[in-house]
């Protein structure tokens, strides 16, 4: 994090006055990187919350953090009024303002809308590797007292056939596929330790992103040991074009409501789709606001980025 | 007339040469098959290397096939300078009496495996015909068109009539969507809603390098406002176009954006 809040701290001081945006997938550290943004500024900073129809004021002079403006549009037709209203109000503001966004909406909104024009710089939070993993999970004094073991059936085959049937109707025919086994060829070519190979499991698992490492660290978490086989992601089967852009909505909305959804995904079965994904464990609803389970959120990205809905 | 030539050029052919050659050109079609459906299955889940992927098939299918005609030809008949002379004999008199067309398409592959017009995947026109290419054959192409009918073209069309590739290899395409309006209709509302419509359809693709736009054109019975824009997957244009035409006319009615009368 520091290579990227750094750089930013350095030209907010530099210039008088800046419009930035620090931009993170959910559960990637956003909001962790804003409240490191503001601790280290100097002198007060106001810390405001953008929401579904709520621009939030901006100050005339010193310096303001606009959390999740990812929440300010609707993609649809006439939905980007918040997103316009924010825009009248960076521009009649001298402040230094630091904008928090959705990274997939911030990818979607600097193509398609002026404001992007207004940022002079764009701090984008990457995904951890699997050192900075460990080394956050040791800063958090979250390893102590932990056992990590290294359960993997090393007797797995590296490689193994599969027959499978191909052809159409009844004309079909056996054919050996050769299947390489990934995590066993990892395991028998690394001689890993134990710490290092369950580490590595947790970053795999999370996409890297920290939020999402720390539920499935969590769930893992049995009898003051974590287990490699114990750490599972959620996994999005293939999924068709309106499931999709339902789970595009939630993923770069963050949280959205049922009202929202409705503008959005027009003429569909919304109940019947947020039914199927909530029996997958891959949406929650809580008082009629719809969100990504934490443990589904990097198969989601993977499934739509995979669709083309991601840029 | 032919066995007697045949017999004249030395080729001794029994049952256990016809078997080989058979088993060979079976076995080569089933491994071709295979390959290409499981080819086929990989491309479905990727959309951004779906094209790269598509692409190998008619290569693994050339080597394939191309490697059972040398087995054959070279193993299987043991051809011999003198044979295969004879062969080319046979072969030019019966490209004059009845095969050149067939010839033309092969050439029409040949040409089209080497300088790559379009690939599998790609969207084209070629003649009267407009689809996604499914296959490129030595002899002909495979388009599935916009009904999902598979039209095979004869590759000399390729010398013969114009072709036109609406992606050339890359998932995106370009979508042209064309509304008309009343000659008083608000034409910067109308601008507006085609604009938003294009950029928050769930097909949308933008960069820095693929950009939507819209045109206003007047005419003197209405005015036309073309919608340009990117499709994320060439394979979803109609339902790009569809969404966008159903929510642009939505929102004019809406907006009191009057659609264009004709006389009757």
């Amino acid at each position: 994090m520091e290579e990227v809040v750094g750089p930013l701290l350095a030209a907010i001081d530099e210039q008088d006055r800046l419009v930035a945006a620090v931009t993170a997938p959910p559960a990637g550290g956003r909001a962790a990187a804003l409240d490191r943004i503001e601790a280290e500024l100097d002198g007060p900073v106001a810390r405001v919350q953008a929401g579904p129809g709520v621009v939030p004021e901006l100050p005339e002079e010193g310096i303001v953090i606009v959390e999740d403006c990812q929440l300010l549009y609707e993609r649809r037709i006439d939905g980007f009024e918040g997103l316009e209203q924010l825009r009248s109000a960076i521009m009649d503001s001298e402040a230094t303002i630091v904008l928090g966004w959705d990274r997939y909406a911030w990818q979607y909104i600097a193509q398609v809308r002026e404001i992007a024009r207004l940022i002079d710089h764009v701090a984008g939070i990457p995904e951890l590797s699997a050192a900075q993993m460990g080394q956050l999970l040791e800063e958090r004094d979250v390893v102590e007292g932990i056992e990590l073991i290294d359960d993997r059936d090393r007797s797995a085959k590296i490689v193994d056939i599969e027959w499978r049937r191909v052809g159409h109707g009844e004309r079909q025919i056996g054919v050996p596929v050769p299947r390489v086994d990934i995590a066993a060829l990892r395991g028998d070519m690394a001689e890993e330790a134990a710490e290092d190979a369950v580490v590595r499991r947790l970053t795999e698992a999370a996409g890297g992103l920290p939020g999402v490492a720390w539920q499935l660290w969590q769930a893992a978490l049995h009898d003051g040991a974590v287990r490699y086989g114990d750490i599972s992601a959620t996994e999005v089967d293939d999924i068709d074009a309106v499931t999709a852009w339902l789970l595009y909505i939630v993923l770069t909305n963050e949280q959205v409501s049922m009202d929202q959804l409705d503008r959005m995904v027009t003429d569909q079965d919304i109940e019947g789709l947020l039914y199927r994904l909530r029996q997958d464990e891959i949406v929650r609803s809580e008082d009629g606001t719809v969100r990504l389970r934490v443990q589904a959120i990097p198969a989601v990205i993977d499934a739509l980025d995979r669709r083309r809905l991601l840029w | 007339m032919v066995e007697s030539v045949i017999q004249e050029a030395g080729f001794k052919i029994g049952w256990g040469v016809w078997a080989r050659s058979g088993l060979a050109i079976v076995l080569a079609y089933l491994i071709a098959r295979g390959l290409s459906h499981g080819l086929n299955r990989v491309s479905q889940r990727a959309v951004e290397h779906r094209i790269a992927i598509k692409m190998l098939i008619p290569v693994f299918k050339a080597c394939i096939y191309g490697g059972t005609i040398y087995y054959v030809l070279s193993s299987v008949l043991q051809i011999s300078s003198s044979q295969l002379l004879a062969f080319s004999g046979l072969f030019g008199a019966a490209l004059g009496l009845g095969i050149k067309d067939l010839f033309a398409n092969v050439v029409g592959g040949l040409v089209m495996i080497l300088e790559r017009p379009y690939r599998v995947g790609d969207k084209i026109q070629l003649g009267d015909h407009y689809g996604e290419v499914l296959d490129i054959g030595i002899r002909t192409t495979t388009l599935v068109t916009p009904n999902d009918s598979e039209v095979s073209v004869p590759n000399y069309l390729l010398f013969t009539e114009s072709m036109s590739n609406a992606n050339a290899g890359s998932p995106e395409m370009l979508v042209v969507t064309e509304v008309a309006v009343d000659v008083d209709a608000d034409i910067g509302r109308a601008k507006e809603i085609m604009e938003q419509a294009l950029a928050t359809s769930q097909y949308f693709y933008a960069s820095d390098d693929h950009q939507p736009w819209v045109n206003v054109d007047d005419g003197p019975r209405y005015t036309t406002i073309t919608g340009k824009a990117y499709v994320n997957d060439h394979r979803n244009e109609q339902q790009f176009r569809s969404d966008i035409t159903e929510r642009v006319l939505d929102r004019f009615e809406e907006a009191g954006i009057e659609r264009p009368t004709f006389p009757e």
